[in-house]
């Protein structure tokens, strides 16, 4: 069970976590800064966690991963006794985080999804569920679709492709725990009635399409998805010895990158280089043509093929160039930075039996104290006494999880 | 409209990519907040497309406008001698301060959390470097693409056999370090309610950005496989793909995974409901169901697919949100009106509170635009004394 922390900066804060992959990584943020977060593991639902199924194993990586530092109770929805557990549950929780078809029957069933005086209730969907969308069936890829991301990924000679990883359950994820802050401030800040605040995962890519929104508002002109050519000389993914680097030295860089860059290739003698010092090439306009684009790639892998991407990394940045390598998850758990800031963790799962390492957190506050990690609760949720002790009842008391009655 | 930050006022150095979006969101719900700024070094967002035809300046980008708007503009020539005093004075008047440079650019004005906080505990200080204020790539420079391909979000991304191509964008500028530095001031901001403290939020964009890759470094860690570039297929569901609809550059994505999904997909497409191990046949799957979508239009055929039990939606292009019927149901774009710009199509909150949309309550400002009223109300600065200041080009 994690240990309560209550001096973290949500150590104060009860959370019911009733989510399905859409809206799970919510509740595991709030954890993270030390509020008491429990999951809602209805008994008998249908397997929710395909998503990055461990092999040899019951358990999902994403659902290990999202559930970190939650507790969990098995309810049987079925029984009296698991609903009024679960309305128990609902009315002592500061904040109730849902998505998925369960909360949206319990509350067309004119249940309550939020303690009435000051609660906070976030429903996460791919489409939001005032109007329109409210219908909709959509998995991961449905909302990246929704949203106008997906149309931005991929190659232009074929169909556009999804981002890796479950991206927009993680966005909707965050923007959930965003909202249920919002929520909170609110309440404590008196405003009084409670809030509902639904949260569209098409909303919030359409808010992340970079400047596409913006051209086309003020231009008219669709940017289209331009997969691995790039958009400008001087930006974009460019192969090496062992595989590729991402660099940014045009529109969004400064000159002064610019200038190095060009003055590295010149030094490397790349034959053709001494033309990238006339002035039209520092121009976007001059850079952004299909010709400047295929001449600077053509300079720019003639010099990178005799580095690796590690070797390039580092002598691009020396020269205060943003050039990065496009690492796998093996190379990032390898990267130098991130081992000397410790960001990488051990966690005894107990549901595995083993050490698992996790991903750091997104953040550091080191003013403030924040509960060590424990691990995910066992997939499907524990019977009452989690529940219990979460109620604050005695054992018997509140806490029937409905299986008694079954 | 609800204004649940209203009173709070935030000192903003945020330039350029995902700190800009933290403060706005901030300001969305009623927040004031500050963007310190200089012609002297405008923020790049500033000078970069997109702009409308015939519009040109500092005040004319519509990329700087969508993700600056209901902020305030103080103009700071920060490499004169005589802004960081003022700076620092503004600080004073304001409980949360916010800055992406690179480690150490705000200590030398004096304007670290060591100096500001001895007079003010509550103070929240979110810093946004792009690998951290420590370690050996702490003044590597970044941005979201090159921070995602580090971050191993990218070369995933992509069809088997070819580059990888990430997300198209700087994603991670737009979702994951915008959302989780709000996350954890939003936060900061509930323990100080209660406690009266302050502190430090450092967000590496790097770490910020790797923790989304956490589910694969746990399944690395148990079992020693990497990810690769699958495209648009998953291990959970068949068909899950992008397929073409009647048009230019046209497409719909169709997920299936379960018996009851793949006969709604066959029934509108008028074809058989193959009993076959569907993963195993993908790819022949995938060329059938092209061929019938290539017929259809895209927005029919999403509407047939939904109503049959399918979850489909049209890879809608950064034009087609402006027109999606959800999207303008909830309110989502507003048009503000812009002084130099004209009218420009904003975005809301992505949430509903109490069912209405949380919106930006003005466009982004013009450089400057409220210099004069903060160097009064909150400096105390008379007239005579701004227009020194604006002569010498301090306030500039």
């Amino acid at each position: 069970m994690p240990a309560a922390e209550p001096s973290a900066p949500l150590g104060s804060v009860k959370v019911v976590d009733w989510t399905d992959p859409a809206g799970a990584y919510a509740g595991r943020l709030l954890a993270d800064l030390g509020a008491d977060v429990v999951r809602i593991e209805p008994a008998g639902a249908a397997e929710p966690w395909p998503q990055e199924r461990i092999p040899g194993t019951v358990v999902s990586a994403l659902e290990r991963f999202v559930n970190l530092n939650k507790r969990s109770v098995r309810v049987h929805l079925d029984t009296a006794a698991g609903r009024d557990l679960l309305a128990a549950l609902i009315e002592r929780a500061d904040i109730v985080i849902t998505s998925g078809d369960g909360p949206r029957r319990w509350r067309q069933a004119g249940r309550p999804l939020r303690r009435s005086r000051d609660g906070t209730h976030v429903h996460v969907s791919a489409f939001g569920e005032h109007g329109a969308g409210a219908a909709l069936l959509a998995d991961d890829l449905i909302a990246l679709a929704a949203g106008g991301l997906l149309s931005l990924g991929g190659y232009p000679d074929g169909p556009p492709v999804a981002v890796y990883g479950t991206q927009a359950y993680l966005a909707g994820g965050i923007n959930a725990a965003v909202a249920a802050l919002l929520g909170l401030l609110a309440a404590r800040g008196g405003q009084a009635g409670g809030a509902d605040l639904d949260v569209s995962i098409q909303a919030i890519l359409a808010g992340a399409l970079e400047d596409a929104t913006a051209e086309y508002d003020l231009t008219g002109v669709v940017r289209r998805r331009a997969g691995d050519t790039p958009r400008e000389a001087g930006t974009g993914v460019f192969a090496c010895a062992d595989g590729w680097i991402a660099m940014v030295a045009g529109k969004l860089g400064t000159a002064a990158a610019w200038d190095a860059l060009v003055a590295w290739l010149c030094e490397r003698g790349v034959p053709g280089a001494e033309a990238l010092k006339a002035p039209k090439w520092a121009t976007l306009e001059h850079r952004r043509r299909p010709e400047s684009i295929a001449t600077f790639q053509r300079l720019m892998e003639a010099a990178a093929a005799g580095y690796t991407r590690q070797q390039l990394y580092h002598e691009l940045q020396r020269r205060r160039i943003a050039a990065a390598p496009v690492n796998s998850v093996a190379d990032l758990l390898a990267d130098r930075q991130l081992a000397v800031r410790g960001y990488f963790r051990q966690v005894h799962d107990t549901a595995l039996d083993r050490d698992v390492t996790y991903s750091g957190p997104p953040y550091r506050l080191p003013d403030h104290s924040l509960p060590g990690w424990s691990s995910a609760p066992p997939p499907g949720g524990l019977a009452g006494e989690e529940a219990r002790g979460w109620l604050g009842a005695a054992p018997g008391a509140a806490g029937e999880t409905g299986e008694r009655a079954r | 409209m609800t204004a649940v930050l209203a009173g709070l006022r935030v000192l903003d150095f945020c330039w350029v990519g995902a700190g800009a979006l933290v403060t706005q969101a901030l300001a969305m719900h009623g927040a004031e907040v500050i963007k310190v700024e200089s012609r002297t070094r405008p923020d790049n967002l500033r000078v970069a497309p997109p702009m409308r035809p015939g519009t040109s300046g500092l005040d004319a980008s519509g990329y700087f406008a969508s993700r600056n708007a209901g902020k305030k503009s103080f103009a700071l020539n920060m490499s004169h001698p005589a802004a960081a005093p003022l700076a620092r004075r503004l600080a004073q008047a304001c409980s949360v301060v916010t800055s992406n440079f690179r480690p150490g650019v705000m200590e030398r004005w004096g304007l670290g959390y060591a100096d500001l906080c001895r007079d003010q505990p509550g103070l929240i200080y979110l810093t946004m470097p792009m690998q951290g204020a420590t370690g050996p790539h702490r003044h590597y420079a970044g941005f979201g693409s090159t921070i995602a391909a580090l971050a191993g979000l990218t070369e995933p991304s992509g069809q088997p056999g070819r580059a990888p191509v990430g997300t198209g964008t700087h994603y991670p500028d737009h979702v994951p370090n915008p959302g989780h530095a709000l996350v954890a001031l939003l936060a900061a901001l509930v323990h100080r309610a209660r406690t009266g403290q302050g502190g430090r939020i450092e967000l590496s964009q790097l770490e910020s950005t790797a923790s989304l890759l956490g589910p694969a470094v746990i399944r690395y860690s148990v079992t020693g496989e990497l990810p690769s570039r699958q495209g648009n297929r998953v291990p959970w569901a068949a068909p899950h793909g992008v397929y073409p609809c009647r048009g230019d550059d046209t497409w719909i994505a169709i997920c299936v995974r379960t018996e009851a999904e793949w006969a709604g997909l066959a029934a509108v497409l008028e074809m058989e409901a193959d009993p076959r191990d569907r993963k195993q046949h993908e790819d022949e799957l995938d060329e059938r169901i092209a061929a019938r979508t290539a017929r259809w239009d895209r927005w029919e055929l999403m509407r047939r697919l939904q109503a049959a039990g399918v979850p489909a939606a049209v890879a809608e292009t950064p034009g087609d949100v402006f027109d999606d019927p959800v999207l303008a149901g909830r309110g989502y774009w507003r048009t503000l009106h812009h002084p130099v710009m004209g009218p420009v199509r904003s975005a809301s909150a992505p949430h509903l509170w109490n069912g209405q949309p949380v919106s930006p309550r003005s466009p982004a400002p013009l450089l400057g635009q409220h210099t004069e009223q903060i160097a009064r109300d909150l400096l105390g600065l008379d007239h005579a004394e701004y227009a020194r200041l604006v002569a010498d080009q301090v306030l500039w």
